[in-house]
């Protein structure tokens, strides 16, 4: 049964987006509206002319990637330049050319590549090494899952931060038994989802 | 007026597209970015210590398919955990060279490099195939079994009132590799100083409950369009 209220509410909700396009399209059409922002004109001319250069940008990296991986390092070597020539701070590329420099048995050019992949990922250099907590044992569950964490007795063991509410890594300590619950963030959205299909087919029934 | 054809056209692509598209969440892990920066210390600084923990950190923040399927869509990341295994053995490897805690450190680094191959690696310069070395110079040593530990919680899942399989995935504090099987309602025990990445196994459930919801949209959307 609630199957069948999730799938009408989902047809509910897909036909009340296309009916608010086609009604869209439908007006532009039908009163003939050209748009005459010609302001927006050159600002929308640059965005897709960035656009164009990322998916460039994509396609030399794929392809130099696959050269790369056959072993063919003169056209790799290429591919990344004309990545470099796009955008000169593109991480892969010199960190591929790097791996081509080393290859070749250019270790110094190799290092430099590297170093300057490096830099241009801009992230902070954490010295701080991975620990996990002394006699802790750790939990990761999936992200689409929510998981509260319960002592054996039942006692909600409510996270220290705040800020670990919404992440789904727990701490066990040793020697303790917990019980964890685990619910599909899916469930949520689909009832979410199902609201909304409501209200939509209430709006269509009403409207016949 | 849009014609009614072709707005039915539009309500049966929309409905088949409403019950085909699977949840599939695309890999935003940034692995790579460990990767760039496990080997800029590891070759151009030469720093071990730095190189070893941007290593870990792939093994400790990949994606759980990364580290279980062998399949699918997890390629890409399985090459950079397989890079990541390789490059934590070589720096066992080189502590072990320089006299550093020998018969630990060539016994750790076999047992990251037989991970590096059963991922997948691929030799080439920067990886020569050092297993192969290190069998032929130190052929007593063994690979290092990570040894469980005594510190242990008390686990139990639950999922519903259903009872489900959980893979799960032990990685210890030496980055250390284990696959494992819990149930949901059943308790567990799991060692201390590792930590679990756990992916309940409900797929069967949803494969059918989609199979229907395909079945029955495709029905009721052909209803809909009938006229």
């Amino acid at each position: 049964m609630v199957h069948i209220i999730i799938i009408v509410t989902l047809i509910c909700s897909g036909l009340w987006v296309l009916d608010a396009k086609c009604s869209t399209l439908d007006n532009n059409l039908s009163s003939g509206i050209i748009s005459s922002e010609a302001t927006n004109t050159a600002g929308k001319e640059a965005k897709n002319a960035e656009q164009e250069q990322s998916v460039i940008e994509e396609k030399f990296l794929k392809s130099g990637q696959e050269m790369f991986q056959s072993g063919n390092f003169v056209a790799a070597r290429k591919a990344f330049d004309n990545v470099l020539k796009l955008n000169s701070k593109n991480v892969q590329a010199q960190y591929f050319l790097g791996l081509i420099e080393y290859e070749e048995g250019n270790i110094e050019k190799a290092k430099i590549r590297f170093q300057i992949a490096h830099e241009c990922l801009g992230l902070p250099s954490e010295s701080k090494p991975l620990q996990i907590g002394a006699k802790q044992a750790q939990l990761q569950f999936p992200d689409n899952y929510q998981a509260r964490i319960y002592y054996k007795d039942g006692w909600y063991i409510r996270p220290k931060n705040s800020s670990d509410v919404n992440t789904n890594l727990l701490s066990l300590d040793s020697g303790s038994d917990y019980k964890i619950e685990l619910k599909s963030n899916h469930t949520k959205s689909w009832l979410i989802s199902g609201v909304v299909g409501s209200v939509v087919l209430l709006s269509f029934l009403l409207a016949r | 007026m849009m014609s009614i054809f072709k707005k039915n056209i539009y309500i049966l692509a929309l409905l088949f597209g409403l019950f085909l598209i699977h949840p599939v969440s695309a890999s935003d892990w940034n692995g790579q970015n460990y990767l760039i920066n496990g080997v800029y210390y590891l070759v151009s600084q030469g720093d071990l210590n730095m190189a070893e923990g941007q290593f870990r950190k792939i093994i400790f923040s990949s994606p759980f398919d990364a580290l279980s399927e062998k399949t699918g869509n997890s390629g890409s990341d399985r090459k950079i955990v397989a890079e990541a295994f390789y490059f934590l053995g070589k720096i066992c490897y080189e502590r072990a060279i320089s006299k550093e805690n020998v018969l630990q450190n060539i016994s750790q680094a076999k047992s990251y490099l037989v991970k590096a191959e059963e991922y997948g690696i691929v030799y080439d310069k920067l990886h020569p195939p050092l297993l192969d070395e290190i069998n032929r110079d130190y052929p007593e040593i063994k690979a290092l079994i990570p040894q469980p530990t005594a510190d242990k919680a008390k686990v139990t899942i639950e999922i519903g009132d259903s009872l489900y399989q959980i893979r799960s995935i032990k990685i210890d504090q030496n980055a250390n590799v284990t696959k494992n099987r819990l149930l949901t309602k059943t308790e567990s025990e799991l060692e201390c100083d590792a930590r679990y990445k756990m992916k309940p196994d409900v797929q069967g459930a949803t494969k059918s409950v989609y199979k229907a919801l395909i079945a029955l949209g495709i029905g009721l959307a052909f209803w809909l369009v009938r006229g």
